[in-house]
């Protein structure tokens, strides 16, 4: 399980989390919403041991992540897809995949990952010796999120996956989490997204301003009107309109 | 696949054949040998620091400092007793009495740099960006200091002289060949691309599990060598030196070549040592005075710094990533994607069947 407790962040002047406590339980999808600048973010990045917390802890299996390093981290079966995909552009769709595996000691396996993952992925196969920066948003996402798989982690943290993406390339993004769910593999999901992302996880937490506000499955967090409201009281953007995220 | 990528390997090393055949040609004119040797040397310190800031995207300000090293190493190895003795007040007794092979002697400086460069490592790579520039330049001026004034080993401001190595091209050629494969076959190893991640974005290499920090020491060791043998070669072509020959001149000409031909690219390194060069040298020429057609031109004092100077703007304003545009040469032969795309949304409709060859979308993005 992966445990975050009572985590306080801040940027210098700026306190971006207060207290945020959320559980991932082995094997489950979780989504986390909020409007802009709520922290989502921060979340996921202190976490990943990219910025470092105040206070509180980051616990996987027991052990505490909070305090190490982003590259020993994702050594320890967890790894981000972060914010803007951040794929390395100049170079070649393969050489990112590659890079992918570099946690990994199995080499061999790794390689037979890597051709696993362009057939999971058709488009990553097909312009496997493409630079990776001429790829257009959709197929860059999904060459973050392979790249994030390779180093075969059990959880799998997600930073807005959809931004800036078609509607139809976000039915496949989700279609794509959902099979990873089903395959075994722990996601934390991040998203602006609501009602989706709250509708495909299994248990999801809204966050606004730097707190958790509301909690819950699908069901309790729809009818109880609760994202509207968590949404509403941030800073009077209403949730995004109802079909724009469905297909 | 593996044949095109081999090919693709053996045309990367052209402009290195290239590059020793012009140095060849131009030996067979007396008056172009001891620019043409100068130029391999520097060649060797260009791609030498290449190793290094090419790959990791941190421009060092230190790594003539290496040189000084090499340079002082090989010398204080390779020179006679007796010319040591006299110019040496007060040096150990081994180290005057130490006399050992020209060729051997270059190696020394080289290891002797990454030495240097390992026990700097440790500190300055976890730095990063421009702190990490600043504290190569902080070590530069160290280094100059103590060789400057550590008198009875170095012999302080005075030059050291009767170096010995000959003045023949190919030894100073056969390093430069090598140093040029080390620093290719480096950039293709998993170091060599971790680290071009991490000058791509640091955070994203960070957090897929690349120890930035690590991989950086493994090619500023890396590179102290190489540019240590250059200082070593330095020392062999000249036959003398002197601490000041290290310092912020020759520190701003390697630069200046690396970033002039695309410091992203060995084929860049080679490029920029060779124009700086010609164009250094025909400025050099034209200060003197030039007679053409009769008439006498003489240009102002000066002007080779400024021409320079002002070349370095133009290429960087047109091509920021230097003359090359961060490619090797079999780049050149590869069509570039263009850079601004549209994004084609497909209707919900075509979504299942739907997948566009290759041809049709660039067709689309173009
Ligand atoms: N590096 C930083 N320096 C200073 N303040 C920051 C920094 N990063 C984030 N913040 C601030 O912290 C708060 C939370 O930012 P964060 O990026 O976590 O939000 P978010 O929920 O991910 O927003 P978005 O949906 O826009 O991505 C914001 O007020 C932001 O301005
Ligand atoms: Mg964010």
């Amino acid at each position: 399980m992966l445990e975050v407790d009572s985590l306080y962040v801040a940027y210098g002047p700026v306190t971006a989390l207060r207290g945020v406590s959320i559980k991932v339980e082995k094997g489950s999808f979780v989504g986390v919403v909020g409007p802009n600048g709520a922290g989502k973010s921060t979340l996921l990045n202190t976490i990943a041991g990219v910025v470092k917390p105040k206070s509180g802890s980051v616990t996987l299996a027991g052990s505490k992540l909070s305090g190490a390093r982003a590259e020993h981290i994702v050594g320890k079966h967890l790894s981000l897809v972060p914010e803007g995909r951040r794929i390395f552009g100049q170079m070649t769709v393969l050489e990112n995949l590659q890079l992918g595996t570099t946690v990994r000691k199995d080499r061999e396996q790794a390689r037979t990952h890597i051709t696993e993952m362009m057939e999971v992925f058709p488009i990553l196969g097909r312009f496997r010796d493409r630079r990776a920066g001429h790829l257009s948003g959709g197929e860059q996402q999904q060459l973050a999120i392979a790249r994030a798989l390779l180093a075969r982690p059990e959880y799998l943290l997600l930073d807005e996956p959809s931004a800036g993406l078609a509607p139809v390339i976000v039915d496949s993004v989700f279609e794509v989490l959902k099979r990873l769910h089903n395959e075994g593999v722990s996601i934390l999901l991040v998203e602006q997204v609501a009602h989706r992302t709250v509708e495909t996880a299994d248990h999801s937490y809204v966050l606004q301003h730097g707190n958790i506000v509301a909690r819950g499955t699908a069901s309790e967090l729809l009818q109880g009107g609760l994202l509207e409201a968590a949404y509403l009281g941030a800073d009077g953007a209403a949730p995004e309109p109802e079909g724009a995220g469905q297909a | 696949m593996l044949k095109n990528r081999w090919a693709t390997r053996v045309i990367d090393m052209v402009p290195v054949a290239l590059f020793a055949i012009i140095v060849l040609l131009a030996m067979q004119s007396p008056d172009l040998q001891t620019p043409a040797r100068v130029m391999v040397v520097n060649a060797v310190m260009v791609v030498g620091s290449y190793i290094f800031i090419g790959n990791s995207g941190i421009l060092s300000f230190g790594h003539i400092g290496f040189a000084a090293v090499g340079a002082y190493v090989s010398a204080l190895a390779t020179m006679s007793p007796r010319i040591k003795s006299g110019l040496l007040d007060g040096a150990p007794a081994w180290l005057v009495a130490i006399e050992i092979n020209p060729a051997l002697g270059i190696l020394l400086g080289g290891l002797g740099a990454a030495l240097v460069g390992w026990v700097v490592s440790l500190s300055i790579m976890r730095l990063s960006g421009l702190s990490a520039g600043i504290a190569t330049l902080a070590m530069l001026v160290m280094i100059q200091v103590v060789v400057g004034n550590a008198d009875p080993i170095t012999g302080g401001k005075n030059s050291l002289i009767g170096i010995p190595g000959g003045t023949d091209v190919y030894v100073p050629l056969l390093w430069l060949i090598a140093i040029c494969v080390l620093a290719y076959v480096f950039q293709h190893t998993r170091t060599g691309r971790r680290l071009r991640a991490s000058r791509e974005d640091e955070v994203a290499a960070r957090s897929i599990g690349i120890k930035v920090t690590h991989e950086r020491r493994v090619s500023f060791v890396l590179s102290a060598f190489a540019v240590g043998i250059g200082g070593a070669l330095y020392g062999q072509v000249l036959g003398s030196i002197n601490a000041d020959a290290f310092y912020f001149t020759l520190t701003f000409a390697v630069l200046l070549m690396l970033v002039f031909g695309g410091m992203n690219s060995l084929f860049g390194a080679l490029v920029g040592t060779l124009v700086i060069t010609v164009l250094g040298e025909v400025l050099r020429r034209w200060e003197r005075g030039v007679e053409l057609f009769g008439f006498m031109f003489t240009g102002q004092a000066g002007i080779r710094e400024i021409v320079l100077g002002i070349a370095m703007l133009v290429v960087l304003f047109l091509f920021r990533e230097g003359l090359t545009r961060g490619r090797e040469f079999s780049g050149l032969f590869k069509k570039r994607p263009q850079a601004i795309r549209t994004t084609v949304i497909p209707t919900a409709g075509s979504k299942e069947k739907r997948e566009p060859v290759q041809e049709e979308k660039e067709a689309v993005r173009s």
